[in-house]
Order: structure tokens, then C-alpha cells, then sequence
């Protein structure tokens, strides 16, 4: 392997520790509880977003994957099955549809963002009123949710999308301008 | 006790805060929907965190522990509480969470203290310079690994520190708040309304401002690490036969 492959690696790596890090942080430090599921409102998902527009699919799914999952290990553990496949997908949508700083217009930007919050949203429904419920069955641990707690945590999660989307939308215009364009 | 030891430790005992098992076998209460199980564990987990981590060291944690629990717990209660008042919810009353409120602030205290503990017992310059002496090369994996706890560890103690620092010397936390939006301030609901929705922007305005700095904080030295890891020595055979 060529020394300049093996910088862009670790490069991507140190992209992808550092925005995982400031996810778990962004997840950590603001946490107000959903009383009716026991999970909780956070603005870690602006890490997640803004990690998948600035550099692509990839990179957003795996800061997605790691770092909110990490933060849930502190305190929701029950959500992390369902924290990882969720915001690892939300970064890999939002990151293959608006990805990369140069070239990307607006409106294009603010498409990735939507998909990504109904990603959130939907995604947290389906584990919580469907796999959960079903998983609970063979593993208690997993009980911790059913559909109409699932419905109760719409507005929250449709909240929080939309409030780090906003964040996230807001930093991509700072670097967008940075990047000249 | 070396440090990989500890923490083998507290990964064998943290198995039953993410599986359940056992704990969550012991379905006795004390009250209602708190278990003895849990409680147990909380009291188990604590003991051996203070017995690996030492007297000295405890007490932060468990600080550390409160402050992020604290919050959560009242703020959801307090949450409840106007879901209950709005009729929005919780017919027989918001004291209808408050055992959910106490095993939230239970589970908090038991999976704080030990997250903290497995972090903090890693030494991480040591493990780099382990890694950065090695007469036998650095593989590619180690190479990632070195990467991923130098920017971890350049965030948590360095980035985060320098962002809370200048938010207390600009006063960021005073500016949010605002002494026309008090009750017994004079100003009418509709310039409080307006004065709350500029407040709002503003708050938006200034996490859109920290997140770019801390963004910019955390990168900045990525390419420059890449190029310094990518020259150490790769494990070839002619490495090992060394």
C-alpha cells in the first residue's frame, strides 16, 4: 500500500473518531428524558449530520454507528441496538444524498436533512413498537418499550431531528463558505 | 493490579447493566417497580470501583456520575410533572413516574461510575508510547487505533476543557438568560414573547458558533498526525525477524 493511501486512511480515521467523540459528547451533555419510553431528547445527531454532508456516506454512517451508541452506553443501554442501526443509517442517507462540502447546493443539503430526521423518526418507531416488543419476548432486557409508547416519542424524536438539522444545516453554511463556494 | 486486568474487571461486571442477566432475575421490590436486583448491582458496581480505582479517584466519579444524572432525573420529573398539569398525560397522577424517576437515577449511578472508571483507568499515552517503541513495527490496525485515542483523547481533554473555558470568560450562560423574560418584570407577554423568541435564535446562533469551533478544534491536527503515524515502521517480516 502507498504511504499517501495510507495517510488519506488515517485520515478518515481521525474524521470519524473525532466527529464519534463529539457525538457521544453532544449526546451526553444534553439529555432531557421521554418519560413514556425512559428515553431521552439529545442534540447529538448534529454531530451525526453534519459529519455525513461535510464527508460523505460513509464517514456519517460510522460516526452514526459509533458515537450515540457509545453515549447510550452511559445510562440506556437498552437503546443501543436500535441508537446504532438508526443513526448509522441517518448518516449514511444524509450523506449520500447531500455529501461533501464543495458542489452541494442548499436545497440539495436541506433534502439530506429531511430524510435523515424521517430516518430518526421512523427508525426509532419501528424498534420501539415492533422489534423491541418482539425481541422482548426471548430477551426481558428489551422490554422496555410497545407501540404506544412508540407513538408518545414521535414528536420528541420529530423535535430533536429537526432542532439538530437546523444546528447541523447552520454549520455546513459556515464551512460551505469557508470552502469558497 | 495492572490496568488491562482492572479492566477485564469492570467489563465482566458491567455484562449485567447492557444484558439484564441476572439482575433482572430478582424481581422482589423495596418499592414499587424498584427491584432489590438493581439495587444490589448499583451497591456491587459502586464497591468495586471504589476498590480499583482507589479513595482518591471515587468521589470524582461519582461527582461526575451526579451531575449528568441529576439533571436528567429532575428535568424529567419536572417534564412529567407538566404533561400531568397540561392533562396531557398520567391519570392517576405524576407520582405515577416517580419510581421511574428513581430507577432512571439507580441505573445512572451504576452505569456513570463504571464508564468513567473503564475510561479512566486506560493509559492512554502510555499505550501510545508502547505502541510508538515497539522494535517490531506497527500494523495497520495499531496504526488506526493509535489515531483514534490520540484525537479521543486530544477532544475529551483538550478541546471540550477550552470551549467550556471560553464560554464562562464570554459569559455565553448569562447571555441566554434574560431579566425581562421574569415574571415580575414590567415588559408586556408580547414583547416577552418576541424577547423569548430572540433568545431562542440566539441560542440556536450560538451552538451553530460552538459546534464550528469545536469542529475546527477537533480536525486540525488530523493531517498532520496522519502523515507523523503513516512513517512509523509497518510490521514486515523483516521487522519481526528483529
Amino acid at each position: 500500500m502507498s504511504n499517501s493511501s495510507e495517510v488519506k486512511q488515517l485520515v478518515n480515521v481521525g474524521i470519524v473518531a473525532a466527529f464519534a467523540t463529539l457525538a457521544f459528547v453532544g449526546t451526553t451533555i444534553i439529555r432531557i428524558p421521554i418519560p413514556a419510553t425512559g428515553g431521552y431528547f439529545n442534540l447529538g445527531d448534529t454531530f451525526v449530520m453534519i459529519a455525513a454532508l461535510l464527508y460523505g456516506p460513509m464517514i456519517g454512517g460510522l460516526v452514526g454507528l459509533i458515537g450515540p451508541a457509545a453515549a447510550d452506553a452511559i445510562g440506556f443501554p437498552q437503546f443501543i441496538l436500535a441508537t446504532a442501526i438508526v443513526k448509522g443509517l441517518e448518516g449514511a442517507a444524509v450523506g449520500a444524498i447531500g455529501g461533501k462540502t464543495k458542489g452541494t447546493s442548499p436545497g440539495r443539503v436541506i433534502i439530506a436533512l429531511v430524510v435523515g430526521i424521517f430516518i430518526l423518526v421512523a427508525g426509532y418507531f419501528v424498534f420501539e413498537a415492533y422489534i423491541y416488543p418482539m425481541l422482548a419476548k426471548t430477551v426481558r432486557f428489551f422490554g422496555v418499550t410497545d407501540a404506544k409508547a412508540a407513538l408518545a416519542e414521535l414528536i420528541p424524536n420529530l423535535l430533536q431531528g429537526g432542532i439538530s438539522a437546523v444546528i447541523a444545516f447552520g454549520i455546513w453554511r459556515v464551512f460551505r463558505r469557508k470552502a469558497g463556494n | 493490579m495492572n490496568w488491562k486486568l482492572k479492566f477485564l474487571i469492570l467489563m465482566i461486571i458491567g455484562v449485567p447493566a447492557f444484558t439484564g442477566y441476572p439482575v433482572a432475575s430478582y424481581e422482589a421490590e423495596i418499592l414499587r417497580g424498584i427491584t432489590y436486583g438493581w439495587v444490589v448491582y448499583f451497591l456491587v458496581v459502586n464497591l468495586f470501583v471504589l476498590i480499583i480505582t482507589g479513595r482518591q479517584f471515587f468521589p470524582n466519579v461519582v461527582t461526575i456520575a451526579v451531575l449528568i444524572a441529576m439533571p436528567v432525573v429532575f428535568v424529567g420529573a419536572g417534564i412529567s410533572y407538566l404533561i400531568f398539569w397540561f392533562g396531557l398525560g398520567y391519570p392517576e397522577g405524576a407520582a405515577q413516574y416517580s419510581a421511574h424517576y428513581v430507577s432512571l437515577c439507580i441505573t445512572m449511578l451504576t452505569v456513570i461510575p463504571l464508564a468513567l472508571s473503564m475510561v479512566a483507568i486506560i493509559p492512554f499515552q502510555d499505550v501510545e508510547q508502547n505502541m510508538l517503541n515497539k522494535t517490531t513495527g506497527v500494523s495497520k490496525f495499531e496504526k488506526f487505533v493509535l489515531m483514534f485515542l490520540r484525537v479521543f483523547n486530544h477532544i475529551v481533554f483538550f478541546v471540550i476543557p477550552n470551549i467550556i473555558e471560553t464560554m464562562r470568560e464570554e459569559s455565553q450562560y448569562k447571555k441566554w438568560i434574560n431579566s425581562a423574560l421574569r415574571a415580575s418584570s414590567p415588559v408586556p407577554l408580547a414583547g416577552k414573547l418576541r424577547l423569548l423568541g430572540q433568545r431562542l435564535t440566539g441560542l440556536i446562533r450560538d451552538m451553530i458558533q460552538v459546534g464550528v469551533e469545536g469542529i475546527c478544534a477537533s480536525i486540525q491536527y488530523i493531517p498532520l498526525w496522519a502523515v507523523e503515524i503513516s512513517q512509523l515502521p509497518g510490521r514486515s517480516k523483516k521487522n519481526l525477524d528483529n
